[in-house]
């Protein structure tokens, strides 16, 4: 693999993903999404998210505990900030990654790449290119984020500015497996339109699955990235590594699957 | 001599269709080789896959003694592919940069060479448009620059000139005779004079399988053949005494086209039986389209097709 080609291909399609359907489809949505949870943080966050009702919804969420640390140990503009980009992550990756690969392979466009490139540099390449866009939006809201919660919530510069370091980084991590998630489905596919159909059915199906499957053993079965939310609340220590690690291993078999469909599919 | 492309057993299907089927071919460096054959025989796929577009069903296949898919052979080839669309929606230039740079050329280096390519297909004009923007034959062009960018050591042009007008084809036509003597190139094509014009060796392929590959020059009598076509079909009379002349060896008449025929003779002094037969045409009132020395072309690559 050359890491040069990789860079110019995923600067090229980032860049261009901006101003294209393939792009706007994912920014229009986004922008608008975090316009009006971003507006509520301002002007009314800092009363609401304290009050006892905050932490029964959260807790009704989540569990008792999990809201005491994010709403009382915790700035909670950014707790608030967290669990709802956790929420909205995979819906937000299924619009940014559904034309990783499928349209241009379907149009056959690769075939102008593929004399120059290897398979493995333009899926790396691909998947780079949409990692960045959902990461740096996401990286961009959180620094708003940040700036309401210094002004809203009753916490010292230092800890907002901490919490949010480590919020951004669980939300990097957390959208890695989406991202390759997307690698999978639009390698199969051959339309950005029919990528998306297969990302949004084989997700209810795969949870369905999940569900199915952890009533029949009792054991927990993880079967999307989505399951490990409860790890990354910082409990402890011991399950923020499980959460993180967890992630890593999806990503990691996500990305293997992803690429053993699309070295042998044809462009 | 180094071979540039060596197929054996290549085998590729869909469905039922065997598009290629066991073809084995070497192809030398620095040829130019015309592709031919009908609809369907596997050209496109053959090309397909020597850029790694396909992989075979059975067989192996090297280019520029790589795999078509290793690291090495990229930015080696140029392609021309038929009827593929470019990204819509960028710039043709930010693309052809594009293409540039992954060719491993910097910046600076990238617009040079996209200036020289811009100048050898004369594409000014278009560099600034989209490609939806852009006619068939206009893409046709950019299609072309493109597989043009970083001078790469073979270049495959898939129809060339299908879908042109006569003015932009012979531009084209022209690109070609330039660059045949800098790369080895190979062409597919339904136009044989094309072939003829530019190439060196031809391989004809039908229904996947290799009918011949060999120089154009070996496909051609040239020396004792003369080939006619008259304005009016040649009745029996004016053929048998064109037989009768000494140096006439057979005439040979096409069904499909009976205004053509084909006189193979010996004679060491070609022109006079040239002017004998001439002779015999002007007593019959027959008129003369055309009058070439050497059997056609396109009938010698009809006759191979239709045998096999």
């Amino acid at each position: 693999m050359n890491w040069k080609r990789i860079i110019i291909l995923a600067c090229f399609d980032l860049r261009h993903s901006l101003f294209r359907l393939k792009g706007l489809v994912f920014l229009i949505p986004f922008i608008f999404f975090w316009y009006l949870n971003l507006k509520f943080l301002y002007e009314r966050g800092g009363e609401v998210l304290t009050t006892p009702e905050s932490i029964v919804i959260i807790s009704m969420l989540y569990n008792a505990q999990i809201a005491q640390i994010l709403l009382i140990l915790y700035p909670p503009t950014l707790s608030v900030f967290l669990i709802m980009a956790l929420a909205s992550t995979p819906a937000f990756a299924m619009l940014s990654g559904n034309d990783q690969l499928a349209g241009d392979s379907g149009r056959k466009t690769f075939r102008f790449l593929l004399t120059r490139c290897t398979r493995s540099e333009i899926f790396a390449g691909r998947f780079v290119s949409n990692y960045l866009l959902i990461s740096l939006s996401t990286l961009l809201v959180a620094i708003m984020a940040t700036v309401i919660s210094l002004q809203n919530d009753q916490h010292p510069v230092r800890d907002v500015i901490s919490y949010a370091g480590h919020v951004s980084l669980l939300l990097l991590i957390y959208i890695l497996p989406f991202v390759a998630f997307m690698s999978v489905i639009s390698a199969l596919m051959s339309s950005a339109l029919s990528a998306l159909l297969m990302a949004v059915s084989s997700y209810v199906i795969l949870i369905i699955l999940g569900n199915y499957l952890q009533y029949k053993t009792g054991a927990t079965v993880e079967l999307l990235p989505g399951g490990l939310k409860e790890y990354l609340f910082d409990l402890n220590q011991h399950d923020l590594y499980i959460g993180a690690g967890g992630l890593l291993a999806f990503t990691c078999i996500y990305i293997c699957i992803g690429w053993l469909i699309f070295r042998r599919r044809n462009i | 001599m180094t071979a540039i492309i060596e197929c054996s057993n290549l085998t590729r299907t869909f469905g039922n269709i065997r598009a290629l089927d066991d073809l084995n071919i070497i192809i030398p460096a620095q040829a130019s080789v015309g592709l031919v054959g009908p609809n369907g025989a596997g050209k496109t796929t053959l090309f397909a896959m020597l850029c790694g577009f396909l992989h075979p069903n059975k067989g192996s296949i090297t280019v520029l003694g790589h795999k078509p898919d290793s690291t090495r052979l990229k930015g080696h080839i140029g392609i021309l592919p038929q009827d593929i669309p470019l990204m819509r929606g960028i710039s043709v230039h930010a693309q052809l940069i594009l293409f540039a740079r992954l060719q491993g050329l910097n910046k600076v280096s990238a617009r040079h060479e996209i200036e020289r390519i811009i100048q050898l297909v004369n594409i000014n004009s278009l560099i600034k448009q989209f490609p939806e923007t852009l006619s068939h034959g206009q893409r046709k062009k950019i299609t072309l620059a493109q597989a043009l960018i970083g001078k790469p050591d073979l270049i495959l042009l898939d129809e060339p000139t299908a879908g042109l007008d006569p003015v932009a084809a012979n531009g084209v036509r022209n690109i070609i005779q330039k660059l045949r003597h800098e790369h080895s190139l190979i062409i597919s094509s339904h136009n044989l004079d094309e072939i003829r014009s530019v190439c060196d060796e031809i391989v004809i392929i039908d229904k996947g399988k290799l009918v011949r590959h060999s120089r154009i020059d070996d496909l051609i009598e040239r020396n004792n053949v003369l080939t006619i076509l008259l304005d009016q079909t040649a009745g029996e009379s004016l053929l048998q005494s064109i037989k009768a002349l000494p140096m006439v060896v057979r005439i040979d008449t096409e069904e499909s086209n009976p205004h053509r025929m084909t006189v193979v003779f010996q004679a060491e002094k070609p022109d006079q039986i040239q002017f004998r037969i001439l002779e015999q045409l002007q007593k019959a009132g027959v008129g003369i389209l055309e009058f070439n020395r050497g059997s056609a072309f396109t009938d010698r690559v009809v006759e191979l097709v239709s045998k096999h």
